[in-house]
């Protein structure tokens, strides 16, 4: 159960796959892609959670979901025609490597393939929940819809489960890692 | 609705879509009946991650024989597309819920996993809206009937009620013909109410199908929260890979299922009382 790392990471290549099928390029896939290959391994089942700090929930937990929820969506959402634009709001609530990385994929490979394959992808948040919260870092887990649009070709629906880890930067919560289960 | 045609078909509405694949329930016109149809996508069948699972849903299907799998009517190749056909859900009754049975015909001849999901995920969902304003209404006011003992609010994050959760996803999707009676049992030792006494009833049909299937599963819990908290309950979600395998099959991808689970403390205890299946 331990090394599941290679069918985990073929098990993404394959959603890759449907996202990027017809075209060559789907963000989020691209993005996932990369985070669950080349970052943190297979760390954190249920039964072996990180010990938390027993203090009282912090005030924050409402604003760590509705921050994370609005973030997934803007990360995994564009239009063909707006792309630009929506990657450049989807980094605001980014940072530190993630949003480099983000940045860097946008620009050089998703924005200018949408543009031209005329892709569009809507993300939605079915449900969220915090697996652990302090003042300062929070790791979420979310469960999202998304549906890809190539061309004049019909839908294609693609749901999957994403640990996204958020931390406190002065008053603001951002998104510093993001990785598909 | 219109009709789209595919061949011999006329595709009449979607029933749901997994990783690519994506499933139709569509008219037969050689043979005058309605059926489901599973498509994988021209792109995808030349991606043998894709196609081989395809390949050896239909070949361990026709040769597997087995009343409890998914039986194929047939497959082939339609402009590019395979096709994989079997009957529309022989479980599609009036009263059950409709995501549930999506999900069941998506997972097709996964034996344990139709199994599971009719036996326990299809008569649970329909509970879950009631089961979350419950838990809503305790948060707000809390329930006089709640033994008063109960302990002081968990950590922050809900620790124990994301462990007891994340326990009995485990202990629902770990199950071999061998141990298939203790894991009935261990589900029934860490659950309540309503779930506690479906499953209790469902619980020897699910056995024999896992017997008689052969199918050993095995759950691999990749990540809890919790939704929802009050004091002595909460709604936690799960990220789970299963994987199954039998002697038609032995080399299964796991599936990715999510689940909400509905826990509560009691005399003690943190029981399940209600699992809902995201499709």
């Amino acid at each position: 159960m331990r090394n599941r790392a290679p069918s985990h990471r073929l098990w993404w290549t394959a959603v890759a796959a449907v996202l990027i099928a017809c075209v060559a390029v789907g963000l989020t896939a691209i993005v996932l892609s990369l985070k669950s290959g080349g970052s943190t391994s297979s760390q954190g089942e249920s039964t072996a959670q990180p010990a938390q700090p027993t203090k009282p929930a912090p005030p924050d937990r409402d604003v760590i979901t509705s921050t994370g929820s609005d973030a997934a969506a803007a990360i995994l959402s564009y239009r063909a025609q707006t792309v630009d634009a929506d990657l450049a709001r989807a980094e605001r609530y980014l940072t530190g490597e993630f949003l480099e990385t983000f940045t860097r994929l946008a620009d050089s490979t998703v924005i200018p393939g949408a543009q031209q394959k005329s892709i569009s992808v809507e993300a939605t948040v079915s449900a969220i929940g915090v697996s652990s919260a302090t003042d300062s870092s929070a790791q979420l887990l979310l469960f999202i819809n998304q549906t890809t649009t190539v061309g004049t070709q019909p839908p294609s629906e693609v749901t999957n489960s994403v640990r996204m880890h958020l931390v406190k930067v002065g008053s603001q919560w951002l998104v510093d890692q993001f990785e598909p289960l | 609705m219109d009709a789209r045609p595919f061949g011999r078909y006329q595709l009449l509405d979607s029933l749901g879509h997994d990783d690519g694949i994506q499933l139709f329930r569509a008219y037969d016109t050689a043979t005058a009946r309605t059926v489901a149809l599973k498509l994988l996508p021209p792109h995808l069948v030349q991606d043998r991650r894709f196609a081989e699972p395809f390949e050896r849903e239909a070949h361990s299907a026709l040769a597997l024989n087995d009343p409890s799998a998914m039986p194929i009517h047939c497959f082939g190749e339609i402009d590019g597309w395979w096709y994989l056909e079997s009957p529309l859900d022989p479980w599609l009754a009036p009263t059950a819920d409709r995501r549930a049975l999506r999900y069941v015909a998506l997972v097709g001849s996964v034996v344990l996993l139709v199994a599971l999901l009719v036996l326990v995920g299809v008569q649970l969902r329909s509970a879950s809206d009631q089961e979350r304003n419950q838990l809503a209404v305790q948060t707000a006011s809390p329930n006089p009937t709640q033994p008063s003992e109960v302990p002081a609010p968990d950590t922050a994050d809900g620790d124990e009620f994301q462990q007891a959760a994340g326990r009995l996803a485990l202990d629902l999707t770990t199950t071999s013909p061998e141990t298939i009676d203790a894991d009935v049992q261990r589900v029934l030792d860490a659950s309540t109410g309503i779930f506690h006494d479906d499953f209790e009833k469902r619980s020897k049909g699910f056995a024999d199908v896992v017997r008689q299937s052969g199918s050993t599963s095995t759950g691999d819990v990749e990540a809890t929260a919790v939704e929802l908290m009050s004091g002595n309950s909460a709604t936690v979600l799960a990220a789970i890979a299963v994987t199954t395998r039998n002697a038609a099959s032995p080399n299964q991808e796991p599936r990715k299922w999510r689940m909400r689970i509905t826990v509560q403390r009691q005399s003690g205890k943190i029981l399940a009382s209600n699992i809902e299946f995201f499709p």
